[in-house]
């Protein structure tokens, strides 16, 4: 009841906000519904594909004998310390070429031979250097994601507008001011971005990463389940990773909102048209 | 005292002005020579051809860019960098897209470090008097093209500077809202006293504003000749169908055609 004191405008958009999540949940209902139905009348084969009540019973043993909060913790707590090592390391990388432009010249080929190795190539070599457990993760998700922030700050930082540093002296500011209030904020939706990029990177690095070499962690979770011919388990880490993934990245888009608002605005102007 | 000095010396000194580009090893010659006085309360236009090196002049003035030899002066001081003395309102504005009306309109302000009552009263007052009351707490891409010439201004204006310099700043107006900006900045200099020096290629423009019309030659720019405007500020929007009005934009455009 209280919707009808709002004005029409803040209604509309949390109408419209509202209906499009139901739109969403609809489709995923319907295909939950589908998928058990399926199951039951034996239209799929249970070895093959479990179906989703079998999913459902495994979830507490999982928790409780199988380490299932530990394994999200971990593979949680790799993707988020490597990504901002990697993230950290690109900016601050961009900004160094942005100061001194002539290093590009020199080091730019070096930098690009590496950018088309799939993070995942590097694997056998991460276990080399750093053995078994979080070191070989964090290398390489560091490495996954700096590739994003760094490409994108740089081009960030090359295609700033000299005006905007002229009008910011122009109105008499210090260098202080034009570095944190004009500079930081015309490079900071490319630097977003690059993070959203990287992140989307570190997760997917992390869980194959820790299929492949790693204890605990999603991904071992999910090979040491497959081993045991634990079919629902699988999948249910499966579900596990990508919802996770939707978290992180939804998380990300709200920072983008706090310290971008401007963006948002635009494109909410454009849907009122 | 004050007064006086400021009336006994031109405000705004432009004294053999060259600018040269060195463009693929060839040297391009755009501004030549160019010696010109503005004094306390004047309204001065600077006409000419396009392409003539107007839009370079007064981004020199305004400390911009690099003088190849001559000089500007200020209040009897040397312009080298852009400073809020004279701000330069550009073509296209350079409004802070990513902060709102308010944060835009106090920036200069926070720039002396003045205390936040004071920075408030000022961006207020100010806002009060274009006429952007209200919209504080907007984007520059909220605002009409109107608007945003209002915005770029009291952004300059908080900053009570002696000098405005303006480059076609009405340019990307339709014809209405650009007449209407023209009697706003008008009515503005006159209620502040503030000198003023722009540069348009819209001649009823120049006519409607100025004190006195500066009109530039072809690349390299000279000063080709200057007119004078007695009409009395404030000036009326009927002024711009006035004889006077018709006869002084004759003689500026027949000089400018040859």
């Amino acid at each position: 009841m209280e919707l009808l004191f709002l004005d029409s405008k803040k209604r509309g958009k949390i109408v419209k906000r509202t209906t499009r999540i139901l739109k969403g949940l609809l489709v995923v209902m319907l295909f939950l519904v589908l998928w058990s139905v399926s199951a039951e009348l034996g239209w799929i084969n249970s070895k093959v594909l479990s179906s989703p009540s079998e999913i459902i019973e495994g979830i507490p043993q999982l928790i409780k004998y199988g380490n299932l909060l530990t394994d999200i913790g971990e593979s949680v707590k790799r993707v988020l310390i490597g990504v901002a090592a990697g993230s950290i390391a690109g900016l601050i990388m961009a900004v160094i070429f942005g100061l001194f432009r002539e290093l590009e010249e020199y080091l730019g080929v070096f930098i690009e031979l590496f950018r088309p190795i799939p993070p995942i190539a590097w694997i056998p070599i991460a276990i080399l250097w750093f053995g078994i457990g979080d070191a070989p993760a964090y290398f390489l998700v560091s490495l996954g994601s700096f590739f994003p922030v760094f490409t994108n700050t740089l081009k960030a930082i090359k295609s700033i507008e000299k005006v905007y540093l002229n009008i910011g002296k122009n109105l008499g500011a210090s260098r202080l001011m034009v570095f944190w209030r004009i500079l930081v904020p015309l490079i900071l939706p490319d630097v977003i971005t690059g993070l959203k990029v990287g992140m989307g990177v570190g997760w997917i690095i992390v869980i194959t990463a820790e299929m492949v070499g790693v204890s605990h962690g999603l991904g071992y979770m999910i090979q040491l389940n497959r081993t045991l011919l634990q079919t629902p388990n699988v999948i249910t880490g499966m579900i596990i990773i990508g919802l996770i993934g939707l978290i992180l990245s939804f998380l990300l888009n709200i920072i983008e909102a706090v310290l971008v608002p401007w963006k948002k605005r635009v494109r909410d102007q454009y849907e009122e048209r | 005292m004050k007064k006086d000095d400021i009336n006994a010396h031109p405000l705004l000194e432009i004294k053999n002005l060259s600018i040269n580009y060195n463009f693929n090893e060839e040297r391009l010659e755009v501004v030549n020579n160019i010696s010109l006085e503005v004094w306390n309360g004047e309204f001065v236009c600077v006409v000419g051809p396009n392409g003539c090196g107007k839009t370079t002049l007064v981004h020199a003035v305004a400390g911009f860019l690099p003088l190849t030899s001559g000089q500007v002066l200020l209040g009897g001081k040397e312009v080298l960098t852009p400073n809020p003395n004279c701000p330069l309102i550009l073509q296209n504005l350079g409004l802070f897209y990513w902060m709102t009306v308010w944060d835009n309109v106090t920036f200069g302000l926070r720039a002396m470090n003045l205390e936040t009552e004071e920075i408030d009263r000022i961006a207020k007052r100010w806002l009060d008097i274009v006429g952007l009351n209200g919209f504080e707490k907007r984007y520059p891409f909220e605002l009409s093209g109107g608007m945003r010439q209002k915005l770029a201004l009291a952004r300059a204006l908080v900053l009570g500077p002696k000098v405005l310099l303006m480059d076609e700043p009405f340019a990307n107006l339709d014809m209405q809202t650009r007449e209407s900006m023209q009697e706003e900045i008008s009515r503005l200099a006159d209620s502040t006293g503030m000198t003023v020096l722009m540069v348009t290629h819209n001649l009823d423009e120049a006519v409607f504003l100025a004190d006195r019309i500066v009109l530039l030659t072809e690349r390299p720019a000279r000063v080709k000749e200057i007119v004078h405007v007695s009409t009395a500020h404030p000036r009326s929007p009927e002024f711009r169908v006035s004889q006077e009005f018709l006869e002084i934009k004759s003689r500026v455009w027949m000089s400018l055609k040859n």
